[in-house]
């Protein structure tokens, strides 16, 4: 990237190998790699000057993508992630940095690994074992590497100019999925290191280094009424998003599927992904996507996070204990384990991490109970809590914008096959004709050049975006050290 | 996608253990995304009396897209095609994920007992049932009889 890293960026570097949590009880946010320069418009402007830089500046930003895509237990909220588990294999071309900073903010809630199955009668310790060997990521099979969703922005882009770029976008495409492969895996190495630290210096308090590694009260506490997402079927924690308008959960990952149509017709009941030629391109509509419950316009939902905080800007998840554990039923344990030495030490040690615990961060497990589903009415979709599906997807403008004038280019094009046929049927063409021709021809240089246009408002906007998000937080005291 | 979604597990076990009264779905062997199914004509319309055969198919990204359904036993409806297309709008535009392949067959089951010819995907028909309704539906028994009854 070629800037000096500031002292943010060099410990985030350090936390991809995770032996640090200094700069999370800072109340720093994680920052990564893909972190752009910050820059004013006028030398970005100067930057993207020439196709080959802005189709580079393309695949850096689908590349950072594709690495927010990536679940990492080092960057945890409350026990859960900032990056998808993976249910849904296509549709995630929602705003990655905007979704990880909302969970963040605990303004939605985090991506939490799914449990396939659940059962109330589990025991706890049948509930551990499962929940201690999720993997982060959901499997990948050899053909969801390939079942990666067409990209209509390179048939768009490049049909005309023949196979030589299709092929490079289709190797690129080919490189990512493999990078995305490597990425996966190598943060469930990491995950799978931690975890047998943590396995094996349970107890050993004072010398934790497994400190992302959640604590075995923080997962009971979080899946121990595990409840199913209406839309995926699968069973998260309880701390669900509510929708706005009717009150109902949702995941997150479900929640980030869901968007807008792509621009079409009013009045077009099929939902036409082609568009038509005939149409008017002034005319196109781009609809706020419905609640899947309710089909009220303007989807939103909101999020009440649970009354504790672990991983980002909080305590390591590995430190959390729920109060409801107290001396006496620990006593109990001991008794009932018929415990050897070496572990009622353990036991003791840990008795008296519990009860500093209990002090610095209490949670009584009973105010938790109907903890997700607080909110009783309503809220419209601007109020300030509401995160609507566009908040995720701001992009939709432009692609309303870049649908307008694809339409446009279509209707110019087939006029002017239209004015060619003429050429060759009465063999002489009008001076009106020829202009149209020729107008036509411009158009396509015209639209190129539009496109252009939209993409760099669009980054620039992103940019300022930004910025903003930025300056807002650094004016904003941290919530907790 | 050779993993199939706890989800389609989920709706293919719960269409067995409770299944609708008038409907069966089943999966096929080869390929669990596919289900064979059957909808009995309701009582008091035209096709009572009948077992009509569907096909259902969940794309990839379902639920986040509609399944694809389409009759397979001919029928005299005004809104389904001679190809045995359907034109219901929860299969369309107002497809939403919450949305399951059961209610879908209830939608479908409900547009026999209810056919709308002023939405119509197949015009012949719908002319036929606005220009004289009773008609229509003596065709649309006689299809039933014809096509939708073991013989
Ligand atoms: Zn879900
Ligand atoms: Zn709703």
């Amino acid at each position: 990237m070629g800037n000096v890293p500031t002292r943010e960026e060099a410990s985030a570097g350090r936390r991809a190998s995770s032996f640090s949590y200094e700069h999370r009880a800072m109340g720093h946010r994680p920052s990564h790699p893909f972190s752009p320069p910050s820059m004013d418009g006028a030398s970005l402007r100067k930057k993207m000057k020439g196709k080959d830089k802005d189709r580079k500046e393309k695949r850096r930003l689908k590349e950072e993508h594709a690495y927010n895509l990536i679940v990492r237990h080092t960057e945890n909220v409350d026990g859960g992630f900032l990056a998808p588990y993976g249910t849904y294999r296509s549709n995630l071309d929602y705003d990655t940095n905007i979704v990880r900073n909302l969970i963040i903010d605990r303004r939605i809630a985090p991506f939490y690994t799914p449990l396939q199955d659940f059962e109330d009668d589990w025991s706890d310790e049948k509930l551990l074992e499962i929940l201690r060997s999720l993997p982060l990521h959901a499997p990948l099979t050899e053909d969801s590497l390939a079942l990666e969703p067409e990209d209509e922005d390179d048939h768009r882009l490049h049909s005309s100019n023949g196979s030589f770029r299709r092929k490079d976008n289709q190797k690129f495409k080919q490189t990512m999925a493999k990078k995305t492969a490597e990425w996966q895996q190598e943060a469930q190495r990491l995950q799978d290191r931690d975890r047998h630290i943590a396995k094996r210096s349970l107890g050993a308090v004072g010398n934790n280094i497994a400190l992302d590694i959640p604590s075995d009260d923080l997962l009971l506490l979080l899946y121990r009424r595990a409840s199913e997402c209406p839309i995926c079927f699968l069973y998260y924690p309880q701390f669900f998003n509510i929708s706005r308008c009717c009150i109902q959960p949702i995941c997150t990952e479900c929640f980030v599927q869901i968007k807008r149509l792509d621009p079409h017709p009013p009045h077009d009941e099929e939902g036409n992904e082609q568009l038509d030629t005939n149409g008017e391109p002034e005319t196109l509509i781009s609809e706020p996507a419905r609640c899947p419950f309710c089909a009220s316009i303007d989807f939103g939902i909101t999020y009440v996070p649970p009354p504790f905080r672990t991983g980002i800007n909080a305590i390591p998840p590995s430190e959390f204990r729920s109060a409801i554990t107290t001396i006496e039923e620990l006593d109990e344990n001991a008794i009932e384990d018929d415990a050897p030495d070496s572990s009622t030490t353990t036991i003791i040690t840990e008795s008296k991490s519990k009860a500093r615990a209990k002090k610095s961060y209490s949670i009584d497990p009973t105010v938790l109970l109907d903890q997700g589903r607080h909110r009783r009415n309503s809220l419209p979709p601007n109020s300030p809590s509401v995160i609507t599906t566009d908040t995720i997807r701001a992009d939709w403008v432009g692609k309303l914008a870049s649908a307008k004038s694809k339409l446009a280019r279509r209707s110019a094009t087939a006029s002017a096959i239209h004015a060619t046929s003429l050429i060759t049927e009465e063999e002489h063409i009008s001076n009106s004709q020829r202009r149209a021709l020729r107008a036509a021809r411009q158009n396509d240089e015209i639209h190129e050049l539009e496109e252009r246009m939209i993409e760099e408002a669009l980054r620039l906007s992103l940019m300022e975006n930004r910025d903003e998000v930025q300056r807002r937080r650094a004016s904003a005291p941290e919530s907790r050290t | 996608m050779s993993q199939l979604p706890k989800r389609i597990i989920k709706e293919s076990q719960r269409l067995i253990s409770d299944p609708v009264p008038g409907i069966t779905a089943v999966p096929h062997e080869d390929n669990l995304r596919y289900f064979q199914v059957t909808i009995q004509g309701p009582k008091e319309s035209p096709y009572q009396d009948g077992l009509f055969k569907l096909e259902l198919y969940l794309p990839d990204d379902y639920p986040m897209v509609a399944p694809k359904v389409r009759f397979l036993t001919k029928i005299y409806h005004p809104n389904i095609d001679r190809l045995g297309r359907i034109c219901l709008d929860v299969l369309k535009k107002n497809w939403s994920p919450a949305l399951q392949i059961r209610t879908i067959l209830l939608s479908i089951q409900a547009l026999l007992s209810a056919p709308n010819p002023d939405d119509p995907l197949s015009n012949e028909v719908a002319e036929h049932w606005k220009r004289d309704e009773q008609d229509a539906i003596a065709t649309a028994k006689e299809y039933t009889k014809l096509y939708a009854t073991e013989q």
